[in-house]
């Protein structure tokens, strides 16, 4: 059985596009044209196949002729990501393995001006950024903290951010 | 969740279908209310990837008739596509983010916020370009780029740009899109100062643009031909162009655009010197300009009806107006080499014979110096 058939009162269904026929039709087509025509690895090709998929799937409206429009898809991206592999260069194995060197130069400065920013700011808006920034905690994480909704929580952190930015100029 | 399987696949495509559907009664209500948009509380509930869809979607749909509006509902589709970063896969976020500041970048251009403009349809650029998946959606924006470059006179970039989409979507085979580039390339060539080629082209591409079944750009093909026409001085066939677009925009609602048509038949019947019929089509599209927040867009109707009140000898009404148009240029953040230039076409009224030529070489330059910034105001000779 298709996937489409076991859900066959499912929302994709009643978008009324057979999406299981023009995924078989065509995500194989595009695979073979990467690999085939552009050397692109397979699994790769698969990657960018079922990517420009997702692509057509948000807004198939847009693409009257289907077969024309994925041998573009496919041929476009395949350029598109064989230039990109193109200009990465590899590390040497001696940088990949040595961990982030950490320079108290590196984070000093910036520790020192987020206090100073801090001491601008009411102490519920220098909790919010500290619990944010220099502790990591999530927005629902600071929610819960200050016994608020992560939706207040996260208006809180933008409005003491921008307070501390103009404050601190 | 993974999209490495095409199981994988069809469960995120079936995750958003279904979030499409939840989240249309909600757009569909929310436009209803018509409740204000700004500063909405975003419920957790809405932070989905069909949510920015639907909403992007409904935004893109009133951004010619409401532009106010759908600038408020692609500020909530960022909001929220910048809060699911993490839920989705990049591609789908970066489509969604890009989309919205794509739309945004269109509302700007209508509200003639150029500048704005060029930085939102860059930003969107920038989300689009670390996908390679993306190249249609790139090209549409390219395409939307270059249209908006037409406007802010940067012709040769534009011309570049939307040649070279043309070609990407013939790549694609979207003869429908291939046409519209034609069309930009067409209104690059037109705002470039070849009216004859440009008339050409306008008129070699009706029946592909009618084959696209895209009637508002059929309208807007049509509406840009009459303006060719009309400065070609063939006014008869100016005025039937004008007819055909104003039939279609008003068949499909687009009044912002049915505006604009109306702005270029009553400076056909200035052509025509039928004053007593173009001034009240002036005064009704300022005030809806001025409504619409397209501030530009009313200072420059504004010179059109100082234009007329001139042409009908009535100095003191046309002073009257410059000095609105003054204080509402300067409201509007243009330069102050304009309204410098409006100042003096304010003192030059006082002198008939002149005046009606010094309203034409202003309103000319204020039209430029909105991108031209540097652009030189040179006095008028006597």
């Amino acid at each position: 059985m298709t996937v489409l058939a076991e859900k066959a009162q499912s929302a994709l269904s009643r978008m009324g596009i057979d999406f299981d026929a023009v995924y078989n039709a065509h995500v194989p087509l595009m695979i073979g044209i990467a690999v085939d025509r552009f050397h692109v690895s397979h699994s790769d090709a698969q990657t960018l196949a079922l990517q420009i998929f997702l692509v057509y799937f948000m807004k198939p409206e847009d693409v009257k002729d289907a077969r024309a429009w994925f041998v573009g898809a496919i041929s476009n991206a395949c350029r598109q990501y064989l230039r990109t592999r193109a200009r990465d260069v590899e590390l040497p194995p001696e940088i990949v393995n040595e961990p982030d060197p950490e320079f108290p130069a590196d984070w000093l400065p910036n520790r020192m001006t987020a206090r100073q920013a801090f001491s601008c700011l009411t102490s519920r808006c220098q909790l919010a950024l500290q619990l944010h920034y220099l502790e990591g905690y999530s927005i629902p994480e600071i929610a819960a903290q200050l016994h608020t909704t992560p939706a207040y929580a996260k208006k809180l952190v933008s409005r003491c951010l921008r307070q501390a930015r103009e404050r601190y100029k | 969740m993974s999209i490495e399987t095409k199981e994988g696949l069809f469960a995120l495509m079936e995750e958003i279908a279904e979030e499409r559907e939840a989240a249309r009664p909600i757009v569909e209500q929310l436009l209803a209310s018509g409740e204000p948009l700004e500063d909405i509380e975003i419920p957790e509930g809405w932070r989905t990837a069909g949510m920015v869809l639907e909403l992007c979607e409904a935004a893109t749909a009133l951004s010619d008739a409401n532009p106010i509006c759908s600038l408020q509902l692609q500020l909530i589709c960022i909001s929220i596509a910048y809060d699911i970063d993490v839920s989705y896969p990049a591609i789908i976020v970066a489509r969604l983010k890009a989309n919205a500041w794509k739309e945004i970048g269109f509302t700007h251009f209508v509200q003639n916020a150029y500048e704005a403009s060029f930085h939102a349809h860059n930003t969107a650029l920038a989300q689009l370009s670390a996908e390679p998946a993306l190249g249609y959606e790139q090209a549409k924006v390219v395409l939307r780029y270059g249209s908006v470059l037409i406007f802010g006179r940067r012709h040769e970039e534009a011309l570049r740009l939307v040649e070279s989409t043309a070609r990407i979507f013939a790549e694609f085979g979207d003869q429908d899109r291939v046409a519209v580039a034609q069309f930009a390339a067409a209104v690059a060539r037109h705002h470039r100062g070849e009216l004859g080629v440009a008339r050409k082209e306008y008129e070699s591409l009706i029946p592909a643009i009618e084959r696209t079944g895209q009637l508002d750009t059929l309208a807007r093909l049509y509406n840009n031909l009459g303006s060719a026409c009309r400065d070609l001085g063939d006014r008869s066939a100016a005025a039937e162009c004008y007819r055909r677009s104003k039939a279609i925009q008003l068949e499909l609602g687009n009044l912002v655009q049915v505006d604009k048509v109306d702005w270029g038949i009553a400076r056909l019947m200035m052509v025509d010197s039928d004053f007593v019929k173009a001034e009240p089509i002036f005064r009704r599209l300022r005030s809806v300009f001025l409504a619409r927040r397209m501030p530009d867009d009313a200072g420059e109707v504004a010179l059109d009806i100082v234009e007329v009140l001139v042409a009908t000898n009535r100095l003191s009404e046309a002073k009257d107006m410059t000095e609105q148009a003054i204080r509402e240029f300067r409201e509007a953040g243009l330069n102050d080499q304009a309204i410098t230039a409006v100042h003096y076409l304010r003192d030059l009224l006082s002198t008939p014979q002149q005046a009606r030529q010094a309203v034409k070489r202003v309103r000319a330059y204020v039209e430029k110096s909105k991108t031209e910034p540097d652009l030189l105001f040179l006095p008028f000779e006597p």
